[in-house]
């Protein structure tokens, strides 16, 4: 064993103890497609209105995940995949919120016609005895 | 002298990764995010899924950090961690949302029934109302009918006593003027001449007995009508005489009267003698118009007319 060789040896095996530089695993393609998957409810629960910018970032992020994927990191890829599902799944939970709070307000908006006109309708009735 | 080699190169670079670690902002906002879901009421119920998602990455970040692997694996499960904890912070806000459309859904309703209430209360009242006032309406034709009856039978009274009043009146006028009474000022007077009476006799003649037969009539028709039956005399004869004669040609009419039904407290006689001619005594058609019976009548009340004579 040449000197070179045992201090690659050793890189190797502090990389491998640090786990930082751990070694490339498999390609995200699981992730990447889930990120896919809950972008596109993202985008059915209305995510464009509520939570553009949680979307567009779910986007960007895809987008970076692929790119990465072709250049081979397939670790930054799953990473990417991976914030480019939370992203999305925050995008989807946002936009049923706010989906949700429209309906309350709506109703709450409904109820107070409702009384004026109920008043209004009990002035009247006073008014005409 | 290669273990040594080998060994310095490991440790040289593990001293590159094993650095103090260094604080990670990110991690702090994964916790803060964490810590503001977990005090949600509704977490467990709403977001329990994201909750255990984000404990379940801030764990392998903290893991990642103690292991002194590079600050953008840290980093990269803070913030999944953190957008976990922000994905469950948004379905918690949905459920209270849902939430307030359910009991606003039951304001509604609420609303809706006390409405309906109202609405029929006012309506039964304003029925009430209504009938009230009909009865009302009707109470008061009832009272207009029955005044403008009391009315027509009031001016119907009136009108008859009105006519029985012109009747009565036409009827006395009419009697009156069948005896020749004669208005004066001392009332409604009747001269019955001297062609009733034989001269210085007392009795009447036959001829007498149609206008006593009308004197009668009259007063038993007028019994609040009072007489006073006078005699009148010529000049020739004593005063005493005349006096007399003209008294009882005076009573001779009463007891006529008399016996036709006059009550006697209606007549009253006088004989006046020979004190008040009407015509000369020089003459004979003077001395026969002196010679007379006058009877006067009273106004209907039974009052007769005051002259100073």
């Amino acid at each position: 064993m040449s000197l070179r060789t045992e201090i690659i040896s050793a890189a190797v095996i502090a990389c491998g103890l640090a786990g930082g530089c751990a070694t490339e695993g498999p390609p995200p393609s699981e992730e990447v497609t889930r990120a896919r998957t809950v972008i596109e409810q993202a985008d059915k629960a209305g995510a464009q209105r509520y939570a553009a910018a949680d979307l567009q970032r779910a986007h960007d992020e895809l987008s970076n995940a692929e790119k990465s994927n072709g250049e081979g990191k397939y670790d930054e890829a799953r990473r990417y995949a991976e914030s480019a599902e939370a992203d999305a799944d925050v995008a989807t939970a946002r936009a049923s919120d706010g989906e949700a709070q429209r309906a309350a307000q709506e109703v709450a908006q409904g109820n107070e016609t409702l009384r004026q006109e109920s008043a209004r309708g009990a002035a009247a009735n006073a008014n005409a005895q | 002298m290669k273990q040594v080699i080998l060994v310095g190169v490991a440790a040289s670079l593990l001293a590159a990764c094993a650095s103090v670690p260094q604080r990670s902002e990110q991690l702090d906002q994964a916790r803060s995010e964490i810590d503001t879901l977990a005090q949600e009421p509704l977490a467990q119920q709403a977001a329990g899924r994201d909750l255990a998602a984000a404990r379940q990455s801030l764990q392998q970040a903290e893991v990642a950090q103690q292991q002194h692997q590079p600050p953008g694996i840290v980093d990269h499960l803070a913030y999944l961690a953190m957008r976990h904890a922000q994905a469950g912070e948004a379905r918690v806000s949905e459920a209270r949302a849902r939430q307030q459309v359910a009991r606003a859904q039951e304001d509604r309703d609420k609303i809706l029934l006390d409405s309906r209430t109202r609405e029929a209360q006012n309506a039964q009242a304003q029925a009430q109302n209504a009938q009230a006032q009909a009865q009302n309406a009707q109470a008061q034709a009832q009272d207009a009918q029955v005044q403008a009856e009391a009315a027509r039978v009031q001016a119907e009274a009136a009108r008859n006593a009105t006519l029985a009043a012109q009747a009565q009146l036409a009827s006395t006028q009419q009697q009156l003027a069948d005896l020749q009474a004669k208005k004066t000022d001392r009332g409604m007077v009747v001269t019955l001449g001297d062609v009733l009476f034989d001269t210085g006799q007392s009795d009447l003649k036959p001829g007498a007995d149609l206008v006593i037969g009308r004197l009668a009539a009259f007063l038993n028709a007028n019994p609040q009508t009072k007489i006073m039956i006078e005699g009148h005399t010529d000049s020739r004869g004593s005063d005493e005489y005349n006096e007399a004669l003209s008294e009882r040609r005076a009573r001779a009419v009463a007891d006529a009267l008399s016996v036709r039904g006059v009550a006697q407290d209606s007549v009253h006689t006088m004989g006046r003698g020979k004190a008040y001619p009407v015509a000369s005594n020089d003459t004979p058609e003077g001395r026969q118009q002196n010679r007379r019976v006058e009877i006067i009548f009273s106004d209907p009340a039974g009052q007769f007319a005051q002259v100073s004579n």
